[in-house]
C-alpha cells in the first residue's frame, strides 16, 4: 500500500540558518505520528512544508504517492493547526469552525461533530474572545477536525492549556483521530506527551533526525545521547570500556568501579553509561553482589507518583526516582544497585557530553 | 528574614471578587508556592503582599507590624514577573548593580555587592553579555539576581519560569529554590504548575476562586486533600467514583471500601482512587476487583492503563518494571489508598471543575 504521506530528503536553509537538513520519512495512513525535539530543532518547518506554507530548498512531500511539493496548500488535503490559534475574533465559535468545513466544501455535520468533541458545542453561539486560552485553543483545533482532509498537522497543539486539562485532552485527541481515521502529524516538545499518544515518534534536533520508532522502542533503545536524555531523567557516568564477559559490556566507570551491562557499542573503548533515574535501585542494604554501590542520600523531594533522591557515591550525584511516598531520610547511607539489562552504553561524543546531551 | 502574615484579606474588581477573606501565615525563611487556575487571585494576593494593590479588608503583617500603609519600595521586597524586565542596552553586571547604585549613589557599593551577588549565583562569567545573547531560562536568572541585590528580605515572584523552556525550567527551578536558601530569603512563589510547586515549595497555598481551599506541606496535600478539588488539581490525573454507605463501609461500582472518617448509611460518597495507588496483578489477590484491561499508553517510566471494573472505567499507572498488561487482559485490581469524600451539594463536576 501507498504511504500517505512521505517526506523525502527535504532540505530547507533560511539565510545561514539551517532548519530541515535532508529530512526523510513516511507515515501510513491512519497513523498518529508524534515529532518531539527541543526549540529550533525545526519542527514547525517541517509542519509548515508539509502544508505547503513553506517551500523547501530541495526534496520532495508526496502525498498518496503524488507529488505535491508544487501545489498550494489548498489542494493539498492538508488542515494545518498553527500554533498559537490564529481564530476570527469577531466571529462567533461557530463560524470559526464551520467555516474551515465550509472553505473545504464539506458537510456542515462534521463542524457540529467536532465542537462536540472538544466539548464547545454549548458555547457555539459566543465569539471567541469571550473564551478562555484553552478553550479558545479547543475551537481552533475543533475547526482543523471539521476541514475534512484526511491529514491534520498540529503544531504545539495542548502547549497554551493549563497541564492538567492537556494531559485530558491529549487521550481525547488520539481516541478521536483513530476514530475518524485522520492521518495526524503532531508537533510537541514534551516528551511524556508523545510518548503517551503516538503510534510513532520522530525525534527532530537542529535539522536532523535523530530516531523514529514506537515510544517504547525509542525510550528503551535510545539511538545516542541525546534522545536518551530528551526523554527523560537520566545519569551519565564516563568510564572506560575493558572488555565483554557472558555477553555483557564491562565498564570501569569513575568513582564506581566496574558496571557490567548488557548494552554493547561496536568501537572504542572510551563510553558513556547512561541510567534512567527510574531503573536505579535504591535499598538500605546490598540488592546484589555486583553493579551495586554505596552512597549517601543528599536531597530527596516528592513529586507525587514518584519521590526523587539525589545521592552521592564517591562525590558524584545522581537522581534516583522511588516509587511511592518518601521512606529514606537525606543522610542516610543507602545503596543503589545499577540492573545490567537497563543501562545504556555509547561512544563518549567527540563533541564533548554537553554539546551531545544540549536540549537547547 | 521576614514573616508574613495575611489577615482576613478581601480583594474586589468591580463585581469580581478577586479574594475573599484569606488568612495564611509564611514563616521565615519559608519557600511557599502559591497554585491555582487562572482567575483564582494567586496574582491578586502577590500583590498585596508586595504593596502594589491594597487590600478592601484585611490586613499584612511583616514579623508582626502591620504594612498595609507602607509604600512598596520601603517593604524590603524583591520582585520577579513572568515577563522578564531586564534593560536591553545594559550589561548582565549593569542590569544587577543598577538598583543599588540608584539606592545607595555609590559605584565602588554597587560593584562589591553586585560581583558578591554575581558570584552567590554563578552568573560572574555572563557580566559582559546583553540580555538577548542569553537564553529566557539565563535572563531570569539575572533578573533575580537583580531583584535581591539591594538587600531583599522576601523574594515576591509571579509565574518566574513561565516564560522560560519546560526544560530549561526544570533545572531552574531546583536552582531557585537553593538560591532562596542559602540568602536566607522567605519566598512566595506563585504558579499554575502543580508539578513545579510539588518539587520546590516547603508549603503550598491552593487558591480557588479567591478562597484558599488547603495550606500544606506537598505530601500533605497529595495524601490528605481537603478538598475534592485540591485531590484532582495535586499529584496529576486522580479517579472519580461515586458510592454510598451501606453498615459503614463505601460501596461503589468498583469494589467496596472502608472509609478512615465515618459515614451515615446512606450516604452518597466519592472514593477519591489515585492511579498510581490502582494496582493491577494477573493473580487473584484478597480484597481485588476483576477487571479487563481496555486502553494502555506508554508514559516512559509508567504505563497508563484504562481498567474497565464492572462497567466503571479507572486508571491505573504502573511502573515500566513491574510487569506490562496487554489490552484485553483479564486482570484484578487493588486499591491501596482511598480517600473518601461526601457528596458535593452543587454536584461532582462542579466541585472539581479547574475555572
Amino acid at each position: 500500500m501507498v504511504d500517505k504521506l512521505t517526506v523525502r530528503n527535504v532540505v530547507k536553509n533560511y539565510g545561514s540558518v539551517r532548519a530541515l537538513r535532508g529530512v526523510t520519512f513516511s507515515v501510513k495512513k491512519g497513523e498518529y505520528v508524534c515529532i518531539l525535539g527541543p526549540t529550533g530543532a525545526g519542527k514547525t518547518t517541517l509542519l509548515k512544508t508539509i502544508a505547503g506554507l513553506v517551500k523547501p530548498d530541495k526534496g520532495q512531500i508526496l502525498i498518496d504517492g503524488n507529488d505535491v511539493t508544487e501545489l498550494p496548500p489548498e489542494e493539498r488535503g492538508v488542515s494545518y493547526m498553527p500554533q498559537g490559534y490564529a481564530l476570527f475574533p469577531h466571529m462567533t465559535v461557530w463560524e470559526n469552525v464551520a467555516y474551515g468545513a465550509f472553505v473545504k466544501s464539506v458537510e456542515l455535520k462534521r463542524a457540529e461533530e467536532a465542537l462536540k468533541i472538544v466539548g464547545l458545542y454549548h458555547r457555539r453561539w459566543s465569539k471567541t474572545y469571550e473564551l478562555s486560552g484553552g478553550q479558545q485553543q479547543r475551537v481552533a483545533l475543533a475547526r482543523a477536525l471539521a476541514a475534512g482532509s484526511e491529514i491534520i498537522l498540529l503544531d504545539e497543539p495542548l502547549s497554551a492549556l493549563d497541564v492538567l486539562i492537556a494531559t485530558e485532552l491529549r487521550y481525547e485527541l488520539k481516541d478521536l483521530a483513530r476514530e475518524l481515521g485522520f492521518t495526524v502529524l503532531h508537533v510537541t516538545h514534551n516528551s511524556e506527551e508523545a510518548l503517551s499518544i503516538a503510534d510513532r515518534v520522530i525525534i527532530l534536533r537542529k535539522g536532523l533526525i535523530q530516531q523514529i520508532g514506537e515510544p517504547w522502542e525509542i525510550y528503551t533503545k535510545p539511538a545516542n545521547l541525546f534522545v536518551a536524555n530528551f526523554l527523560g531523567e537520566v545519569n551519565v557516568l564516563e568510564g572506560t570500556l575493558k572488555g565483554l564477559r557472558e555477553g555483557a559490556s564491562i565498564v570501569d566507570v569513575k568513582g564506581f568501579g566496574e558496571i557490567y551491562l548488557r548494552s554493547r557499542i561496536k568501537e572504542g573503548w572510551h563510553v558513556v553509561v547512561v541510567y534512567r533515574s527510574e531503573d536505579i535501585i535504591l535499598s538500605r542494604e546490598p540488592q546484589s553482589s555486583y553493579n551495586c554501590f554505596k552512597g549517601k542520600v543528599s536531597w530527596r523531594e516528592f513529586l507525587g507518583t514518584v519521590t526523587r533522591y539525589g545521592v552521592e557515591v564517591n562525590g558524584i550525584e545522581l537522581k534516583v526516582d522511588d516509587y511511592g511516598a518518601p521512606r529514606i531520610e537525606p543522610g542516610s547511607k543507602v545503596y543503589l544497585y545499577f540492573p545490567s539489562e537497563q543501562g545504556f552504553l555509547y561512544s563518549y561524543p567527540r563533541e564533548g557530553l554537553v554539546k551531545a546531551l544540549g536540549v537547547e | 528574614m521576614i514573616r508574613v502574615e495575611v489577615r482576613n484579606v478581601s480583594k474586589r474588581y468591580g463585581k469580581i471578587i478577586a479574594l475573599d477573606r484569606v488568612s495564611v501565615t509564611i514563616e521565615k525563611g519559608e519557600y511557599v508556592c502559591v497554585i491555582g487556575p487562572s482567575g483564582s487571585g494567586k496574582s491578586t494576593l502577590l500583590k498585596i503582599i508586595a504593596g502594589i494593590v491594597k487590600p478592601d479588608e484585611g490586613e499584612v503583617l511583616f514579623n508582626g507590624r502591620v504594612v498595609n500603609e507602607v509604600p512598596l519600595e520601603e517593604r524590603g521586597i524583591g520582585m520577579v514577573m513572568q515577563d522578564i524586565l531586564l534593560f536591553p542596552h545594559m550589561t548582565v553586571h549593569d542590569n544587577v548593580i543598577y538598583s543599588v547604585l540608584v539606592k545607595h549613589g555609590s559605584y565602588s557599593l554597587a560593584e562589591k555587592v553586585g560581583k558578591e551577588v554575581l558570584t552567590d549565583f554563578d552568573i560572574l562569567l555572563w557580566s559582559d553579555k546583553y540580555p538577548d545573547e542569553l537564553s529566557r531560562g539565563m535572563q531570569q536568572k539575572v533578573a533575580i539576581a537583580r531583584a535581591v541585590v539591594s538587600g531583599a528580605k522576601l523574594l515576591l515572584m509571579d509565574e518566574p519560569l513561565g516564560s522560560v523552556d519546560p526544560r530549561a525550567a526544570k533545572q531552574l527551578r531546583y536552582e531557585l529554590r537553593e538560591l532562596v536558601k542559602d540568602l536566607g530569603l522567605t519566598a512566595i512563589h506563585v504558579t499554575h504548575n502543580q508539578e513545579e510547586a510539588m518539587s520546590i515549595a516547603d508549603k503550598i497555598i491552593v487558591l480557588r476562586r479567591g478562597r484558599i481551599e488547603q495550606v500544606g506541606t506537598p505530601l500533605e496535600l497529595y495524601l490528605q486533600p481537603k478538598t475534592l478539588f485540591v485531590a484532582r488539581f495535586i499529584g496529576g490525573e486522580v479517579n472519580f467514583i461515586k458510592g454510598y454507605v451501606k453498615n459503614g463501609r463505601v460501596e461503589t461500582d468498583v469494589g467496596v471500601f472502608n472509609p478512615v472518617r465515618r459515614f451515615k448509611d446512606g450516604e452518597k460518597v466519592v472514593v477519591v482512587l489515585r492511579p498510581e495507588h490502582v494496582k493491577i496483578s494477573r493473580s487473584r489477590v484478597e480484597g481485588a476487583s476483576k477487571g479487563k484491561i481496555v486502553k494502555r499508553n506508554f508514559l516512559g517510566p509508567l504505563f497508563r492503563y484504562e481498567v474497565e471494573v464492572n462497567g466503571a472505567k479507572i486508571i491505573s499507572k504502573v511502573p515500566r518494571n513491574l510487569g506490562v498488561f496487554r489490552v484485553g487482559e483479564e486482570i484484578y485490581v487493588k486499591f491501596e489508598r482511598v480517600g473518601v469524600f461526601k457528596y458535593p451539594r452543587v454536584g461532582l463536576k462542579e466541585a472539581i471543575v479547574y475555572e
